[in-house]
């Protein structure tokens, strides 16, 4: 076997799995992620579709092949700047941001009980706040704390330096620019959600329990705000019944024409576990067309099942807020022919992706934002959702025939 | 085993859509948005969302008797948050007028005011008439006295004479198709067994032309709202002064009326809210900035008309009152348009007096509204 | 091992909470290791440096680290593949969940120590498995899209690859195709089918053998060294190859079912892909009069979503009716079409093809349930109900297509001469796909990769990308295999199943329980292990009673003599021992991040982490409750149909093995409540102070196991 270096940009699942299935083949795998540790949005899932199964068990595998396997080197922090030259010899420049906690941090966590400063804790998508030092989530790979810049006052404060008993943390670290020589670039950016506060009429951001579907996603995760309970955002109460919106900004001119392929299964998905956890409770899910491709069909036909589950064919286009919190959630039930004016308790908006590709002149993107794979020369590949929206187990399937594309010639 | 209904689609009927300002409709793809957004439509099977399929589909039975076009005053709500590009507002536009083609009697004339080609033909009809009435007045020619007497250019009996004969013709048309309409909408939409009293029914439809409070539901361009109102209002007005001038005439007093008689300020208050919400409505129908609602043939020939007639008659007393000769021209021209807007009432955008009536009466009749 | 380096760290709370001096006394002392050394933060390069030093000395072969969980900073304690080295968790386990510079917690440290140090001098360095000759090549299975694509692009990487198809040509399904689906940006136009263009290309590929009217007869062997069997036209040959990847594709469902619909009872009913055929031959003509068509009605899940036929989505169909919808439009530019869905199913980009068409000023849709479909005055009368129009309709048309789903070809044309049988194990519905999400690979026939309509139906460009996918899982396997290492989940352990056969009683609990069909039988039911096939899971090991399979560093007795060499304390002592045997990839860390949030949990527990449930033996039971342990918590993954065992049945064998044990608890007279399992996902650590606590007391309150002391 001739052996390649290889890079690959992003470390969500794709980005992982394009790696390390490179990797077990016994290439060399350069894997960049920007921010301090492994794992992308899918760490900040709840469960997965079909199976609702914690994504963690997946990332506890992955991230044990990445340990054992010296052939993978992972720069956390770190961005691509540029890649010059052509298949087989491309030269990379990348630029690591300053981790000011070193790998010699044990994630004791004596920093953050000094820490003066908070944030909004993005990994929870805002719902709740964590220190300006903190420990991405249970799971974070590499498993050290890491230091928000955008809020620390660094040498100003430098508190947490004088608690660390590990002379971990170090603010005299600088942006490094460095260069890799790779014989192929994958790139598995991923995506973002789409900003809900664009869609007007649905008023995420004026009422307080209209949440998007990410949030959700960490209001069911065992380490999420309240740890797996569903608790509305305004009085942290359970809510005695959730409205689903399909397509809240996907399939839509004015926003993303697009399908994002997931949202319909990850509302069957919240419906269900919210029932599972709040057996008194009613789920709608409001929508266009229920996408469940494949055998996902199944968890079509458990949410047909649960008989407080309604599933209503009509977008939901119009939002008022009652006084304590409550919210009217307003539809054309099509199938009846009637107006549907639904008081619920919370509104979960189905929002969709948005790719994450970074601008560089040799990566062609389409209408949308999505890798042009037509358009780009041989020897730099995208995978997952750089390409499309997907669903994890497609996007892997992509990601590892990646690995393939990437270590051809 | 409910009835199926034998349905077929209308290609003729879907093209004839299209031109007329649908042409995004077969984009819909059927989420019902519109009709969420829709802050004039009845709870029960809203609009517009079963139009845009009844039409997508060429489903010219059931969107012929379809009350629920007539509902719509076009906000342009549903084409802002249609997902598509569907254009739903545009679309409900297109089928009224091609409801106003079908029940107009006799139908070339619907054909002639409907389509660009035939505008000359459609103005030469006046002004073939108006000659050949001033020709049997034997005032073919223009007045040679010192006074500017427009009595003297067109006199009043063989004018209100010739022109109410037309607007009576005109009428017994309106209804025949106003009647075809009536029939439809029992035929598709029938009345339920105890349907509500006619004047409870009568009167908010009534109120709601008086005081435009549904159509003040149309939050999107609130201004549209009360600039029709304007242009309703100084119609109105200005009908009244003309009946006001043709009573006096009749009785033997005054005329021209001086500035100062009720009849003459009726007519100039008229004259300045119809020329203030017209020309709100017009700009904005020029406008081609931002998503607005789109604009026919039909939407802009039926203003330019109105604001023909306004503005013509405006100048015309001006022009009088200074003495000059140009009065008789544009009294001319003001007869012309005068006589366009009346005799095509049932086939242009006007028809709406007629058909939006009727569909809000049967709205309130069947409990729709 | 016998030359064992303890060390021990200070940091993160372990010097606060424990006496470390204490524990370097059971170290050196009661457990006679080489050396016992600490460090401030053994993670550190100072740390590193240390136990290096010792290593380089050659004063120790073997290394026990007690600080942190083994799953935190392997890459500091790694010293290359000579080197063994065992993790203590001091940490998550201990520190960070039990009352500080309290007995019982250390009592609960020194026996980590002990139970670390025990396993330590207990196993073995890992030797690889190494074949006497070895394969690379790869042999694709079906010439369709998805083979095609497989067979080029392993060619691509360099692998030699033989690719079969029993029909006398390639391309599959798609082949048959009139066109395409769009791939690429804009998704808006037909194109060609993309088998066509990949066929040359195969075609001009150095590496690449073609052999088509070619079945497989028999399947032998294991990764690098599958024996094939193939018959060409009644000629018989045998071949070696490394791995496979099986292509087989799907047919369509079969539409004699769909009575309903008036499928053979009108000519003019007939299903997508004989309307693909009509568009192919340029001609669309009511199959009854052979008259051009007028109209067309597409009826689409026929068959599909349906309890009756196909109950999943067969995922291609709402694409394809589409695009048909486009051939009727450039075939008969005045007909109309008509589609009745359940819901238009055009994921992710494949949206704008669906926008494409709906400017098709003939083509009408609606959401709908067919109710029937007659014959009537020559032509089709089909009665919709709950359409979007809001009446039931009846539509009569010249011609009307089922869209109708995919069902796999056969999983068993590899006829793998396998004692567990010759198909791929399948999941519901028959298709041999994989259980798990973040594993789209994951197979049970080691070596062996599913790729395309065969596992899923889905659509040409979701087969193209499949199936590179599975090539590439093929190449990583043979080139694990050929280094001896174990492919997902435990890739790259270079342990495997080692059996002591002069002992086995053919059994055949180990051939029958293998996950992964790694055994092979001789008549006598003696097992013939395939190292290469194996996984390393441990199930044969749990479930043979003679207790004659190991692995170099996991056996039962490693595992035994932690649990055996561990003094219980006498029943006065009021300090009960339960065991819990917790599997390491998602019961183990739960209880870690149990730790890291600081959850207490019962000083009297002895986590021991083990590969799989599957893999406990009863003799461990056994072995604890005659030497005093007083209850035994097994903590596994979910069984049942969304089970999350990665090795598929571990969980539910432990189960099946639970009613044995209750036998042997009655036996020795013994509660069986002492012995509980449970099941636990790797997000549950806030679940797990409760199972362990509550277990706990229950023990406490069952009173000491008789059999302490004896």
């Amino acid at each position: 076997m001739d052996k390649k270096t290889i890079l690959v940009v992003g470390a969500g699942i794709s980005g992982i799995t394009t790696a390390i299935e490179a990797a077990e083949v016994g290439h060399e795998v350069v894997l960049v992620e920007r921010l301090p540790y492994l794992g992308g949005r899918v760490a900040q899932l709840g469960r997965y579709f079909p199976k609702l199964c914690p994504p963690y068990c997946g990332l506890e595998i992955n991230f044990r092949r990445i340990k054992n396997n010296p052939r993978v080197q992972v720069h956390t922090s770190t961005e691509l700047v540029s890649i010059r030259g052509d298949r087989g010899a491309y030269t990379v420049e990348l630029l690591q941001k300053p981790q000011y906690v070193n790998d010699r941090c044990t994630a004791c966590g004596a920093c953050v009980e000094v820490c003066p400063v908070t944030r909004d804790d993005d990994f929870n998508y805002g719902l709740t706040t964590t220190k300006a030092i903190y420990l991405p989530h249970e799971m974070a790979y590499p498993y050290r704390y890491a230091i928000d810049t955008s809020v620390c006052m660094k040498l100003e404060c430098k508190k947490c330096v004088d608690a660390c008993a590990y002379r971990a943390i170090d603010f005299s670290r600088q942006d490094q620019r460095f260069e890799v020589k790779v014989h192929s670039v994958v790139l598995a950016t991923g995506w973002t959600p789409y900003d809900a506060t664009k869609i007007e009429n649905l008023r995420y951001g004026s009422y307080r329990n209209v949440i998007t579907n990410v949030q959700m996603e960490r209001l069911l995760a065992a380490n999420g705000p309240h740890q797996g309970l569903i608790l509305r955002p305004s009085d942290a109460k359970a809510p005695e019944s959730i409205a689903f919106v399909q397509c809240a900004g996907s399939r839509d001119d004015n926003h993303l024409p697009y399908c994002s392929t997931v949202c319909c299964l990850a509302s069957m998905k919240h419906a269900l576990e919210y029932r599972e956890r709040n057996p008194q409770g009613k789920a709608f899910i409001f929508y266009i067309d229920l996408r469940a491709m494949g055998r996902n069909e199944d968890v079509l036909s458990r949410v047909k099942a649960d008989e407080n589950i309604v599933l209503i064919k009509g977008k939901v286009a119009r939002i008022d807020e009652e006084p304590c919190g409550s919210l009217v959630v307003e539809a054309e039930d099509i199938l009846s022919g009637l107006k549907r004016k639904e008081k619920v308790g919370m509104v979960v908006l189905a929002t969709g992706m948005t790719p994450n590709l970074p601008a560089l002149d040799k990566v062609v993107v389409d209408e949308f934002g999505f890798f042009n794979a037509e358009a780009v020369e041989e020897g730099i590949f995208a995978a997952g959702c750089d390409k499309a929206p997907l669903d994890v187990s497609s996007a892997l399937k992509d990601a590892t025939g990646m690995a393939l594309k990437a270590i051809q010639g | 085993m409910s009835a199926h209904v034998p349905t077929s689609v209308d290609p003729v009927f879907l093209t004839e859509l299209l031109k007329a300002g649908g042409e995004n409709l077969k984009k819909c793809y059927q989420c019902a948005t519109c009709s969420t957004v829709c802050t004039l439509t009845p709870d029960h099977r809203p609009f517009p969302r079963k139009e845009m399929l009844w039409a997508s589909w060429g489903q010219r039975e059931r969107l012929l008797g379809d009350p629920d076009i007539w509902l719509c005053h076009q906000c342009g709500d549903c084409s802002v948050y249609c997902p598509r590009g569907a254009d739903p507002a545009e679309t409900l536009a297109a089928i009224r007028e091609v409801s106003i083609r079908h029940y107009a009697v006799p139908s070339f004339l619907g054909r002639l005011v409907a389509e660009p080609r035939f505008l000359p033909l459609a103005l030469a009809i006046p002004v073939v008439f108006i000659l050949a009435v001033l020709a049997l007045a034997g005032t073919l020619t223009l007045p040679k006295s010192e006074i500017v007497r427009l009595a003297d250019f067109f006199p009043h009996a063989w004018l209100n004479g010739s022109f109410s004969l037309v607007f009576l013709a005109t009428c017994g048309f309106a209804l025949l198709g106003a009647s075809r309409f009536w029939r439809d909408l029992q035929r598709n939409w029938p009345v339920p067994g105890t349907p509500r009293g006619l004047f409870e029914s009568l009167l908010p439809v009534v109120n709601e032309i008086i005081t435009h409070d549904r159509f003040s539901k149309c939050t999107a361009h609130d201004h549209r709202y009360l600039a029709h109102l304007g242009v309703f209002w100084g119609f109105i007005c200005l009908l009244l002064a003309t009946v006001v001038a043709i009573l006096v005439i009749l009785l033997g007093g005054d005329y021209p009326m001086p500035l100062y008689h009720p009849g003459k300020l009726l007519g100039n208050v008229g004259m300045v809210l119809l020329l203030s919400g017209g020309y709100v409505l017009l700009k904005e129908r020029l406008s081609t900035a931002g998503k607005t609602s789109r604009s026919t043939y039909q939407d802009l020939l039926f203003l330019s008309i109105l604001l023909t007639v306004t503005v013509t008659g405006g100048l015309v007393q001006v022009t009088r009152m200074a003495n000059s000769q140009s009065a008789y021209y544009l009294y001319f021209i003001h007869l012309v348009a005068v006589f366009y807007l009346l005799m095509y009432l049932p086939y242009s955008k006007f028809a709406h007096v007629l058909y939006r009536t009727l569909a809000l009466f049967h709205a309130r009749r069947t409990g729709r509204l | 091992m016998d030359k064992i380096g303890v060390y021990l760290c200070k940091g993160c709370d372990l010097s606060a909470c424990l006496d470390l001096s204490a524990l370097a006394k059971v170290a050196s002392g009661e457990m006679k290791a080489a050396s016992c050394k600490s460090a401030e933060a053994l993670c550190s390069p100072e740390g590193r440096a240390l136990i290096e030093q010792d290593l380089a000395g050659a004063s120790i072969d073997g290394v026990v680290i007690a600080a942190c969980s083994p799953r935190a900073k392997p890459e500091a304690f790694a010293f290359g593949e000579h080197v063994l080295v065992e993790r203590v968790n001091l940490r998550e386990q201990v520190a960070w969940c039990s009352k500080p510079q309290d007995e019982d917690t250390q009592m609960l440290a020194e026996d980590y120590l002990r139970m670390g140090i025990v396993k330590a001098r207990k196993s073995l360095i890992p030797v690889p498995y190494k074949s006497e000759s070895f394969s690379f090549k790869l042999m694709v299975v079906g010439g369709g899209v998805t083979g095609v694509t497989a067979a080029l692009e392993a060619s691509r990487a360099g692998y030699e690859v033989i690719l079969i198809e029993q029909e006398s040509t390639l391309g599959g399904l798609s082949k048959t195709l009139y066109r395409q689906l769009p791939m690429a940006t804009p998704f808006r136009q037909l194109e060609t089918p993309a088998v066509v263009a990949l066929i040359e290309q195969l075609g001009q590929r150095p590496n690449v053998e073609v052999l088509c009217n070619t079945v497989i007869t028999q399947v032998t062997g294991e990764p690098g060294n599958f024996g094939v069997t193939l018959s060409s036209n009644g000629q018989e040959r045998t071949l070696t190859v490394g791995t496979f990847v099986m292509a087989t594709g799907a047919k369509p469902y079969d539409a004699a079912k769909l009575t309903q619909y008036g499928y053979g009872a009108s000519p003019d009913v007939i299903t997508n892909h004989q309307f693909e055929q009509m568009a192919k031959e340029g001609a669309l003509v009511r199959p009854s009069n052979g008259k051009p068509i007028n109209s067309v009605l597409f009826i689409q899940c026929a068959g599909s979503r349906d309890a009756e036929h196909l109950p999943y989505c067969s995922t291609y169909c709402c694409g394809t009716t589409l695009k048909q919808a486009r051939y009727v439009r450039e075939l008969r530019p005045e007909a109309n079409a008509f589609i009745i869905y359940k819901d238009m199913r055009t994921p992710g980009l494949a949206e704008s093809f669906y926008r494409e068409m709906q400017d098709d000023q003939r083509l009408f849709l609606t959401k709908g349930e067919v109710q029937a479909v007659r014959s009537e005055n020559g032509a089709l009368l089909v009665e919709v109900g709950k359409t979007l129009l809001n009446d039931d309709l009846a539509i009569t048309v010249d011609l009307v297509v089922l869209a109708v789903g995919l069902v796999p070809n056969g999983a068993d044309v590899l006829k793998l001469k396998y004692r567990q049988g010759e198909a791929l194990p399948t999941l519901r519905y028959d298709f041999p796909d994989s259980h798990f999400i973040c594993f789209p690979y994951e197979t049970r026939r080691t070596g062996i990769y599913a790729a395309g309509a065969i596992r899923a139906p889905m659509t040409v460009a979701a087969s193209i990308d499949d199936a590179r996918g599975a090539a590439l899982k093929a190449i990583q396997c043979l080139e694990m295999t050929s280094r001896g290492e174990a492919v997902h989940p435990r890739s790259g352990d270079k342990s495997y199943t080692e059996l002591y056969l002069s002992r086995c009683t053919s059994c055949k609990r180990c051939t029958e329980e293998c996950p992964f069909g790694a055994f092979d039988e001789d008549e006598k039911g003696t097992p013939k292990p395939n190292p290469a096939r194996c996984r390393r899971c441990g199930i044969c090991m749990g479930a043979c009673p003679e207790r004659i399979i190991s692995f170099k560093n996991y056996s039962i007795d490693a595992i035994g003599s932690m649990i055996k060499e561990l003094e219980v304390p006498e029943e006065d002592e009021e300090k009960p021992r339960i065991l819990v045997l917790a599997c390491e990839n998602d019961a183990y860390p739960a209880i870690d991040m149990a730790g890291q949030h600081k959850l207490q949990l019962s000083a009297f527990v002895r986590i021991i982490p083990v590969r799989c449930l599957g893999s406990v033996n009863t003799v461990w039971i056994k072995d604890a409750l005659s030497k005093g342990w007083d209850g035994i918590l097994q903590l596994g993954c979910k069984p049942g149909d969304d089970y999350q065992c990665h090795f598929i049945r571990g969980s539910e064998l432990m189960q099946t093995r639970g009613e044995n044990l209750k036998e042997v608890l009655t036996k020795m007279s013994l509660e069986s409540e002492r012995i509980r399992t449970e099941f636990v996902e790797v997000s549950d650590w806030e679940r797990i102070p409760a199972i362990i606590n509550e277990f706990s007391e229950q023990i406490v309150a069952m009173g000491a196991n008789p059999f302490k002391g004896m």
